[in-house]
């Protein structure tokens, strides 16, 4: 068995008083072991829900999650505990996700003493110098609080301690985006090292396409809910299909004054999430929208060499 | 020298803290003229922001101080070095006019700067008639013109900023910002909060409006994309000081100053496909603890033994492109450091 | 070292030298402790308890006389020498009853602080976390104890129940629970929505894990300083109590019936009111001050 995750039809809907905010909507896919999967997406797409839900932490609405062959979509606080340690995730913002009361060893050692890894406490505090440095957090750091380091040595606080557990799989949830540029280079080359070394397996959930590209296998680009287009990294920017991931990939501002890109500017603003209507979400800002967009949702469709597409013209379009 | 609607001349600002001194900008100085962008690049720490508030005279007070230097707006200094409680409130009275007429911003939160029970279109109006003498009624028409100027439908005049997105907000906020016509914009970090695509949208309307306006644009980002999108020239910044300055040409096809380098090493490209990013050890240097010699000497490549000696002049390697290293001073400086550095000749 | 050498460097080093740097810990604690010292008006509330505390302990020692020595034929005298407060209409010695009334009004203060918060507290907490039916319910309870005016009811239960302290303390307990209870509540809805909360239910943190470890620690910042606040109103409290002769009676010297016994004298021999109530101000203000620089001490935004 080489799928350490497979995602079926899953939905997440949260009720809100003006309705059902679709948050994640029938999403599908498998990761490999060993594999890095990239969630890309802008604020609104849905995949921070997505990551929580596979996760667990929030329950799904419907669907399927199947985690090294186990359905775990329903199963119960009790049973799903002896699976938590498998899958950690590591959080945006490393300034509020940890605990400002705890110093940096009581932080990465909380998984370790929530399930009594250890018996004796220098067992304990061994595996945390040991964790710190496979991070690369100084030894001297560890009896101090959050509040005093900078945002580098904090996520590495997070990564130390979703690695506390030796997990298989881990989410890590724009790990990077509140990071400097420097710094931000260094933490992407150490979650690489740890994936060879721990044989880890990654959903890199962001919204930066360059990171993205770098650090993943396959991506998934997600617009309101929904994956759009799915394939290999090196396909998706080689031969970008889908109207929205084109608009996305040419938005990015490049740093060089050589390698220009033709801007396709969007119009209008993201559609609403709450009680969507049973048509393509993207047409109200796609240039090439035409009647059918409005009529009927498009669904996921292989283009050849696994990429598919959720386009009603996607051949049209791009000339295929 | 009147084209120079901007000019900083050698300020340093230090924050006085009971912890210790934070000296947060170093001899910094740079000009913006007419129509001009200037994208101040540089990480978290490095004195952008400082100089920002020191420009709009909202340094944090009791602890930031101006220590010395000259920021000319159309030639006159509107800074106050004294510690002299009545120059500082005559200089507080001058910056409160100058703000909003003269000297527009825009920060990254909208919010901070739309008031949210008050109408969007009103709180354009509001900046026009604290400025001008005009009616009620001609400050409506105004603040409709410019929120139609910026992309939003006067017909929403009247809605509040909660009804609006992140991306609509920031154009209210540079509607507010460039409804009196002021000489310079101060816009720090204005896209960093928006979704790439919105950021996209942001960024035409600034370019669009920079032709209609002739504003002197100060852009402070840490995003070396942006700054290749839309400034004309860029400054580079480290621990309070500018440690390379020129066009965006000389900047991005011809970087010199090892820390410029590393930056741009250091970004995942979407063009070429490397195995691992290249990445400098160490932090930003602690502004409370900077080195007589040159801050960046301990994370950098390129260090030598006479880097430690003394704190590098800034040379002119080309005109107009500046840097600020050792291996890069000219004859003249060399002899004026007694010949104290093995390096020294120009490269161009 | 420095990129440029400037006088206010100078000073700010050598007040740095002079406290000289231990290298301790920089618990969150310890950094608002910093900033609490800073504040002047704070430590002098501080100080001020601080002392009312002593004199509580030492009161034996500090007061010339017993509470119930009556000189009679010394009545109603004003400060002298002698009596350095004056004596009341009994003949007893003002400064020694005001002495041993910190003995009253502080611990009783406390205790029925302490209850409120322990239960209301508590229940707060509950409907905090659990949120939803659990919330509505415990939250509508308390909303129907709340919309009876706190002294009302306290006044109710006492003239109910009857004097002494046990029943006043009942009383100030029980008509200050609801409010509590909505502190505590808010306090935790606050830090329950913090992503530290989420990560550590990634970890696995179990509910109680949860509250205590995570939930408690960082709320308590809020909660302490409505403490201190708390506290100065139960002594206004009582001493309105028994003011009116509830709650604690004559001959207990206890500042608000001392005031009450006094007001008939308050032409003749006004220093029968004054000193009691002196001592119910400057204890309400010391709470106070300390109150408001704990939570200046204490706002996380500071950091």
């Amino acid at each position: 068995m080489s799928e350490i995750l497979k995602v079926t039809h899953l939905k997440k809907y949260f009720p809100v008083p003006a309705g059902t905010l679709h948050a994640v909507d029938d999403v599908s896919f498998s990761m490999q072991y060993g594999e890095t999967l990239g969630v890309v997406g802008e604020s609104g797409c849905g995949k921070s829900t997505l990551g929580k839900t596979i996760l667990r932490l929030e329950a799904p609405t419907s669907g399927e999650i199947i985690f090294e062959g186990r359905d775990i979509t329903n199963i119960d606080d009790k049973e799903f505990k002896a699976l938590r340690p498998q899958m950690q995730m590591i959080f945006q913002d490393p300034l509020s996700s940890l605990n400002p009361r705890m110093s940096v060893s009581q932080q990465i050692a909380e998984p370790l003493r929530i399930y009594k890894v250890y018996k004796s406490k220098e067992e304990m505090e061994k595996r945390v110098l040991e964790l710190m440095d496979i991070v690369g957090l100084a030894r001297r750091y560890v009896d101090t609080y959050p509040h005093e380091l900078d945002g580098g040595r904090r996520q590495r606080i997070g990564i130390a301690r979703a690695l506390a557990l030796s997990p298989k799989l881990i989410v890590c949830d724009e790990p990077v985006s509140a990071l400097d540029v420097l710094i931000q280079a260094q933490i992407l080359n150490l979650l690489q090292d740890l994936q060879k070394e721990h044989k880890l397996s990654y959903m890199f959930i962001t919204h930066d396409l360059s990171v993205v590209k770098h650090i993943s296998n396959n991506i998934c680009v997600m617009y309101l809910g929904q994956i759009i287009e799915q394939c290999e990294t090196k396909e998706l920017f080689k031969n970008t299909l889908h109207p929205y991931a084109k608009a996305l990939l040419s938005a990015i501002p490049v740093p060089s004054l050589k390698h220009r890109r033709q801007k396709i500017l969007l119009k209008g603003e993201l559609a609403s999430p709450i009680n969507p209507k049973n048509a393509c979400r993207f047409a109200p800002r796609c240039l090439y929208a035409r009647e059918e967009c409005f009529a009927s949702a498009p669904e996921l469709v292989d283009v050849g060499n696994n990429h598919k597409v959720a386009c009603h013209f996607v051949k049209e379009i791009n000339g295929l | 020298m009147s084209e120079n609607v901007l000019e900083i001349k050698n300020l340093v600002v230090h924050y006085e803290t009971p912890d210790g001194v934070a000296e947060a900008v170093n001899d910094v100085s740079f000009t913006i003229k007419e129509g001009e962008t200037l994208g101040l690049v540089g990480e978290t720490g490095a004195g952008k922001t400082t100089i920002a508030l020191t420009i709009m005279g909202l340094l944090p007070k009791p602890a930031g101080h101006v220590i010395q230097g000259e920021i000319l707006l159309d030639g006159e200094n509107i800074v106050e070095t004294s510690r002299n409680r009545l120059k500082q409130r005559r200089n507080d009275r001058m910056m409160r006019k100058l703000r909003g007429s003269k000297i527009g911003m825009i920060f990254q939160d909208p919010m901070s700067a739309l008031n949210p029970v008050m109408y969007v279109g009103d709180q354009i109006a509001e900046v026009i008639r604290l400025h001008n003498k005009v009616s009620k009624t001609e400050a409506a028409k105004r603040a409709m013109e410019m929120m139609e100027l910026v992309g939003i439908p006067g017909m929403r005049y009247k809605d509040y900023p909660h009804q609006f997105s992140g991306g609509m907000k920031q154009r209210i906020v540079i509607a507010m910002a460039l409804a009196c016509n002021p000489r310079v914009l101060i816009a720090d970090e204005p896209t960093t909060a928006l979704d790439v695509t919105i950021q996209a949208q942001v960024l035409e309307l600034m370019n669009g409006l920079k032709s209609k306006f002739k504003t002197a644009t100060l852009m402070i980002t840490h995003d070396l994309g942006i700054v290749a999108e839309i400034c004309d020239k860029c400054a580079v910044m480290y621990a309070g000081q500018l440690v390379e300055y020129g066009t965006v040409e000389h900047i991005f096809n011809n970087p010199q100053h090892p820390y410029t380098l590393a930056l741009f090493a250091a970004l995942p490209s979407l063009d070429k496909d490397v195995d691992r990013l290249k990445s400098i050890s160490g932090l930003m240097s602690d502004p409370m603890n900077l080195p007589e010699y040159c801050s960046f000497y301990e994370r950098c490549d390129a260090r030598c033994e006479g880097c430690m000696k003394l704190d590098p002049p800034i040379t002119e390697i080309e005109p107009g492109h500046f840097v600020k290293c050792i291996h890069f001073m000219d004859k003249k400086q060399v002899a004026a450091t007694g010949g104290g550095s093995e390096h020294g000749e120009v490269t161009v | 070292m420095a990129k440029m050498y400037t006088p206010a460097m100078a000073k700010i080093e050598k007040k740095r030298a002079r406290r000289k740097g231990k290298t301790k810990q920089s618990t969150p604690w310890r950094e608002a402790w910093k900033r609490l010292k800073r504040n002047r008006l704070a430590i002098a509330g501080m100080v001020i308890l601080i002392l009312l505390i002593l004199v509580a302990i030492f009161a034996d020692f500090i007061a010339p006389y017993g509470i119930d020595d009556q000189m009679l034929k010394e009545r109603n005298l004003p400060p002298s020498s002698k009596y350095i407060m004056g004596t009341d209409n009994y003949g007893r010695d003002i400064f020694s009853r005001v002495v041993y009334g910190t003995r009253i009004s502080l611990p009783i203060g406390f205790i029925c602080v302490i209850i409120a918060y322990a239960i209301g507290g508590t229940l707060g907490a509950i409907a905090a976390y659990y949120g939803g039916k659990v919330d509505n319910i415990i939250m509508r309870i308390m909303d129907i104890f709340q919309s009876i005016p706190p002294m009302l009811m306290a006044i109710a239960i006492a003239a109910s129940l009857g004097n002494g302290v046990v029943n006043l303390v009942l009383a100030i307990s029980i008509s200050t629970m609801p409010a509590r209870s909505r502190i505590v509540r808010a306090a935790i809805l606050t830090v329950k929505r913090n992503d530290y909360i989420e990560s550590a239910r990634a970890i696995g943190a179990s509910s109680t894990r949860l509250l205590v470890k995570y939930m408690l620690p960082n709320s308590i910042g809020p909660i302490l300083t409505s403490v201190t606040f708390s506290v100065a109103t139960a002594i206004l409290t009582i001493s309105s109590l028994s003011y009116i002769g509830l709650g604690i009676t004559a001959p207990t010297p206890e500042w608000g019936s001392m005031l009450s016994a006094g007001k008939e004298l308050m032409r003749q021999a006004p220093h029968v009111l004054i000193f009691p109530g002196l001592m119910i101000m400057i204890t309400v203000l010391a709470l106070n001050l300390f109150g408001d620089g704990l939570r200046d001490a204490l706002d996380p935004r500071l950091k």
